[in-house]
């Protein structure tokens, strides 16, 4: 027994010698075992290590919700079942913050003390108002100030609805009836002509619609701004007007359409993208009278028309509406 | 020459290698010879031998973010663990008899044995050792590959196969003396195969 434990003891030492140090020990048995070693293709083991760093990236990036399943031929990673919360979700819950926003934004714009508006809508007592005002006009300004406050958060709830619910569309997020508001994405200053591109079209149930509401944008093109219109407001026709001088307003250049040029390399003349100058507004005082606008064609000085018919498009289809190319003759070509 | 890792470098690649491709790299370089080598023993031919050693390291690839390192030679102990079910699935799943193999499928061998020898006979050398291998039960066929051909310590065949390291390294000498008897059988003596052709023609050169 002890001759067996000394002799196994020796032959461990002698096969740990063997392969650590990598010397023949003069037993065949144990050189030959420890020197005839199986080596791979190197381009298996290279190959092998790409595809499994490849895969380690995939195994790290895996979150313990969305585990990584591997098996020895494919790959798999299991599709959460718990989804998050939808766009719909999301688009009420952003709505919700912009009415709560637009809200107090308003709010904070009133000023405190005699304006009716905040007696009318904080509650403030109207023994408050100052002595002298006119209780009939304050009550008539209120009321107006509020319908422009409904108006607002409708425009801005509806447009946000209709944005997440499709927005390459604008499609009603709800079901229903619906019709469609034309309402403005930025703001448009007074005489400002409106910009067909600035324009997108909401749908509203029809009760909340206002009075003389847009459903078309090509039905606005051309016309101006009698005021101010902040973003998201719905287009009205107590808004807009058809020429400056109904809002008192003229303007000091015609809107024109340049057709830019350019010069090939053989010398013909290509015709780029139109390009529209917008017109300039000036306030009346600053002008003289004779810088109106001048009709192309004799027809009435409308300014929906003058720079459309001073353009190559078509006098119905806005600039921005069309990619159509203007067909425009050529200089310098070669002939026949 | 067999190299082995320290306790520190061993944790530190078991830590680094799921997040870090450096890492991993060291581990894939300092393992891979030895899983290939391990498998060629015990299947045979170079392409199941390829094909078992990318699922033994898929498996490691798969296994590595959830692996605590335990202690000395966790690591190795693991993936040979990984290594040997591997090889066990694989004889499980192979149907039928093993075919006679050619040379030609045989992977290739590097031999560190002295005197002049081509690839031809390190392969027919390898068929041969595993042949002898095979003879042997199939624990003590499991502890001689995971010795000579995985580089794997006692300690550490005792954690691949959840034995007592004494029982492996009775297996191991019981398995060698074995190898040793079949093999002085086979080869006429203690004299490796090309020694004694060498030593023939030194002789009718004399």
């Amino acid at each position: 027994m002890n001759e067996n434990h000394t002799h196994d003891k020796a032959l461990l030492r002698e096969i740990e010698r063997r392969l650590t140090e990598g010397r023949p020990t003069g037993d065949p048995l144990l050189d030959e075992l420890a020197g005839t070693l199986p080596r791979a293709d190197a381009g298996f083991q290279a190959d092998l290590e790409q595809r499994l760093l490849a895969r380690l990236d995939i195994a790290k990036s895996s979150t313990p919700e969305e585990p990584a399943r591997m098996t020895a031929n494919t790959l798999s990673i299991d599709t959460p079942t718990r989804r998050g919360p939808s766009s719909l979700t999301m688009a009420a819950a952003v709505m919700a913050v912009l009415v709560i926003v637009g809200l107090l934004v308003f709010m904070t714009r009133i000023p405190a003390g005699p304006e009716p508006f905040a007696s009318g809508i904080i509650g403030i007592d109207q023994d408050d108002t100052p002595p002298g005002a006119d209780e009939s006009l304050l009550q008539e300004t209120a009321t107006e100030t509020q319908d422009e406050l409904l108006l607002q958060a409708t425009a801005v709830i509806a447009t946000a609805t209709a944005r997440a619910a499709d927005e390459d569309t604008l499609m009603p997020a709800i079901s229903g009836p619906l019709v469609p508001v034309v309402i403005t994405l930025g703001e448009i200053l007074p005489g400002q002509l409106v910009d067909a591109d600035a324009l997108a079209v909401t749908w509203w149930p029809p009760e909340i619609v206002p009075a003389g509401v847009y459903g078309d944008p090509h039905d606005l093109i051309g016309l101006y701004a009698a005021g101010f219109i902040a973003a998201y407001q719905p287009l009205t026709e107590s808004r807009l007007a058809e020429s400056l001088e109904d809002i008192g307003r003229t303007i000091l250049l015609t809107p024109t359409v340049v057709p830019p040029t350019d010069v090939d390399a053989i010398g013909r003349t290509i015709l780029l993208t139109p390009t529209v100058v917008p017109p300039t507004v000036v306030p009346p005082e600053a002008l003289p009278v004779q810088a109106t606008p001048t009709p192309v064609s004799g027809d009435p000085p409308s300014p929906r028309r003058i720079p459309l018919q001073a353009s190559p498009l078509p006098p119905t289809i806005p600039p921005s509406f069309t990619s159509t190319p203007v067909p425009t003759p050529t200089t310098g070509g070669p002939s026949g | 020459v067999r190299t082995t890792l320290t306790i520190q470098e061993e944790r530190l690649l078991a830590e680094r290698a799921p997040v870090d491709p450096a890492a991993f790299h060291q581990l894939y370089q300092h393992y891979f010879p030895r899983i290939y080598a391990y498998v060629a023993y015990r299947v045979g031919p170079a392409p199941d031998a390829e094909d078992l050693t990318a699922e033994v390291f898929v498996k490691i690839v798969e296994g590595l973010g959830r692996f605590e390192y335990r202690g000395e030679g966790a690591l190795t102990a693991w993936i040979f663990r990984i290594a040997h079910n591997q090889v066990v699935q694989f004889y499980r799943r192979r149907s039928g008899a093993a075919l006679p193999l050619s040379l030609d499928d045989l992977p290739d061998i590097e031999s560190d044995l002295p005197g002049p020898d081509d690839a031809l006979q390190r392969k027919e050398r390898f068929e041969r050792l595993r042949g002898l291998i095979g003879t042997l039960s199939s624990r003590r066929q499991e502890i001689v590959t995971l010795r000579f051909f995985g580089g794997l310590r006692n300690h550490e065949i005792a954690h691949v196969l959840e034995l007592d390291e004494r029982t492996v390294a009775s297996h191991l000498c019981r398995g060698l003396e074995d190898l040793r008897s079949r093999y002085d059988d086979e080869t006429g003596g203690a004299v490796p195969t090309e020694k004694r052709d060498s030593d023939r023609e030194q002789e009718r050169q004399s």
